[in-house]
């Protein structure tokens, strides 16, 4: 249980295999506090990406917890999107599965079309997109319901500079309200904007210092 | 339910905005009703149902009418059902991260399928109506729409079971021209009057429609009760099968 | 290594082995063994069973479908990596001539199979005949595949509009188990007709003729597919598809 105001999700000893015998996650801690931007790298088949599907309850852990009390936003890696729905089709099948009604789907949906200029894009079904167009909609759609935290899985694969720096304000905008946000990542450039950068080696999270060159494993 | 309505509604729009999809519906069953009913010699044939011959002797036309009727309907079912299930199987997390309950999308998903599949009985028991003198139309129209239920979730399995669409796309096709267009005809297949066959997903739907066509002994709603077990066993190994793919 | 990726995909290895098998095995084992009558085209009256025409006509609807199959996918999928191996060095010529090999040794299996495996079910003793005409059929049916190919490349339709096709045109019209529309003259218009004829003139006649033009005929048919397949590449008619 989380009693700390301040913290917004805690990981405890996460363990996860595919296969028996062949741990991807041996136990991962972690705690993301208000306003954080956390940084997530490591090796293609590291597990970055499970990790993530766990912490959304995409997938469920072998062993250890996942506490939170916020709500969660979550962007794949993999566009998963409706083909052949619109843009609008899309944010209304989503918000309306969170209960939102069609007025505030609308409000919310130019909101997020302002932020990531993509609103000429409205009417235009999804398979008739280019890839950075629709990985800014899958984005998009992850914005929906204002979360506490964004867990985001390589969000900007393709998209235009201009929607690369539109991207980043909007975390910025989101830690200033106290959200907090989890991205993986593996352009250099990004480090610098991370509150903290971990790594995920042999199935752990580790924080890896620039002073001694050694990486050391993130506990609680 | 509001919720169940609108899922659905996203789900056939993405079904006609598919303009292959929406040709196939309306093309080939009435393609393969035509062909069929051209390819049969004008006369009569020797029919034995249930240990009876079947008095007045059927024309080959008819049974062959009946016969591609079932599998243009059962082709078009299953083909639809599996490009749906492709298509959801890999939406279905996110679906469900946006608070839409399982219950929910598999109804969305059943009603989709059942108005597809109402759709298209009416337009193949209309067509091959050209040809056939039916006797009880619900009878036939419900053999035909119970057929078409039956292999809608043989699509559903196979979109679970295979990686590939091409691959999903040849089993259908070996399964159902196998079953319907080859199996159960008695033009010309051997098997057809063995034990086994009502093993076989389409028998009891295409006795169904035999019954409501020709004048036999008994009523076609004696065979309803094996449909709708075999569609129940279907489902039962659909279940199984998400279960451990899940896990 | 065109050879090996292709070996790769389960979808190649059920459409090459599995599904002629399938094919030829399912007539067999169900087809009743009852006499039946057709005519030629050449005017001759056969009297056969309907087991052995059902046999030898799946043979030849097998090697139909797996070489639409074929010709369809090697055309989508080298549409765009020739280009990329073109950058790299190849040569179109180099390039094609590969893939031509490729097609031809995967359809040289099939058909062998498809041959010797008809020829353990039926009673009729003609090996001529059947291998010319898988070959023939092989050769349409490919040429099918490429020009729908070029025209809609887009997996799923194409592969269910080929294999629906082959199913529609070598089972049920030019095969005389589709005793009324066979009887058609337009019938011999249809891309399976004069392959057909060479398997059950030389499967089923005591006296078979007319070889000669009948492949002269399937040839045709054949330059003419591949012309209008090259013509719709060259005039650019192909549909968007998105991959």
């Amino acid at each position: 249980m989380i009693d700390d105001k301040n913290l917004l999700l805690e990981i405890k000893d996460v363990k996860f295999h595919y296969k028996k015998n062949n741990d991807i996650l041996t136990g991962v801690n972690l705690e993301l506090y208000q306003n954080e931007i956390i940084g997530i790298s490591g090796e293609n088949g590291s597990g970055k990406s499970t990790l993530l599907k766990i912490l959304v309850g995409l997938l469920k852990p072998k062993t250890g917890s996942i506490s939170t009390k916020s709500k969660i936003g979550y962007s794949p890696q993999n566009i998963l999107l409706f083909d052949n729905l619109t843009v609008a089709e899309n944010f209304h099948v989503f918000g309306r599965g969170m209960g939102y009604d069609k007025k505030a789907i609308k409000d919310q949906m130019y909101d997020i079309f302002d932020k990531l200029n993509f609103a000429k894009y409205e009417k235009v079904l999804i398979k008739n997109l280019s890839g950075g167009t629709k990985q800014k909609v899958n984005f998009g759609i992850s914005l929906i319901g204002d979360p506490d935290i964004l867990i985001l899985d390589e969000p900007y694969q393709g998209m235009d500079y201009a929607s690369f720096i539109a991207f980043w304000d909007i975390q910025f905008e989101m830690r200033k309200l106290g959200k907090s946000i989890i991205i993986v990542s593996h352009i250099i450039e990004d480090q610098s904007k991370f509150s903290r950068s971990l790594h995920l080696i042999k199935g752990k999270l580790q924080c890896c210092k620039e002073e001694d060159c050694k990486c050391y494993e993130v506990k609680n | 339910m509001s919720k169940i309505i609108f899922l659905s509604n996203q789900f056939l729009k993405t079904l006609y905005r598919d303009k292959f999809l929406v040709v196939l519906i309306f093309i080939l069953p009435v393609l393969l009703i035509f062909v069929g009913a051209m390819s049969a010699p004008d006369r009569e044939v020797l029919f034995i149902m249930d240990g009876q011959i079947v008095n007045p002797a059927p024309e080959t036309v008819e049974i062959s009418v009946i016969l591609y009727s079932l599998t243009g309907l059962v082709l078009v079912a299953s083909i639809i059902s599996f490009y749906l299930g492709m298509n959801l199987n890999k939406l279905v997390p996110r679906l469900k991260q946006y608070s839409y309950t399982t219950p929910q999308i598999i109804s969305a998903f059943l009603l989709v399928v059942i108005l597809i599949n109402l759709l298209i009985t009416l337009m193949v028991t209309v067509f091959s109506l050209n040809w056939l003198d039916v006797n009880d139309m619900i009878g036939y129209f419900l053999g035909l729409f119970l057929s078409s239920l039956l292999f809608s979730t043989f699509g559903l399995i196979i979109s679970k079971l295979v990686d590939t669409t091409a691959l999903g796309l040849y089993l259908i096709l070996t399964i159902s021209i196998l079953d319907t267009a080859f199996l159960e005809n008695p033009l010309f297949s051997r098997r057809y009057n063995e034990d086994w066959m009502n093993l076989m997903p389409a028998y009891y739907s295409i006795k169904m429609a035999f019954r409501a066509i020709f004048d036999l002994k008994e009523n076609w709603y004696d065979d309803i009760q094996f449909v709708l077990f075999y569609e129940a066993v279907l489902v039962a190994i659909y279940l199984i099968i998400n279960y451990f793919k899940k896990s | 290594m065109i050879f090996r990726n292709l070996l790769r995909q389960k979808s190649i290895i059920f459409s090459s082995t599995i599904l002629p098998i399938v094919i030829i095995w399912a007539t067999w084992w169900i087809t009743v063994e009852v006499p039946m009558t057709f005519e030629l085209y050449s005017g001759k009256l056969i009297s056969a069973s309907m087991l052995d025409v059902h046999i030898v006509t799946g043979a030849i609807t097998a090697m139909g479908i797996t070489s639409a199959i074929f010709g369809f996918l090697i055309t989508v999928e080298f549409a765009d990596i020739s280009k990329r191996l073109k950058q790299v060095g190849y040569s179109y010529s180099e390039i094609n001539s590969s893939i031509f090999v490729v097609l031809f040794l995967v359809l040289l299996f099939t058909s062998s199979i498809s041959v010797s495996f008809s020829y353990l079910l039926t009673k009729s003793d003609d090996l001529q005949g059947m291998i010319i005409a898988t070959l023939l059929i092989s050769f349409i049916y490919v040429s099918i595949g490429n020009l729908v190919a070029n025209i809609y490349p887009d997996v799923t339709a194409g592969s269910l509009i080929l294999l629906i096709f082959a199913f529609m045109d070598l089972m049920m019209i030019v095969n005389p188990m589709g005793e009324a529309i066979y009887e058609q003259s337009w019938v011999k218009f249809f891309p399976g007709y004069w392959p057909t004829q060479i398997v059950l003139e030389y499967g089923f006649s005591d006296t078979p003729s007319g070889m000669i033009s009948q492949i002269i005929y399937s040839l045709i048919y054949f330059l003419i597919i591949m012309a209008l397949s090259f013509f719709v590449k060259k005039i650019g008619v192909t549909m968007e598809v998105k991959k």
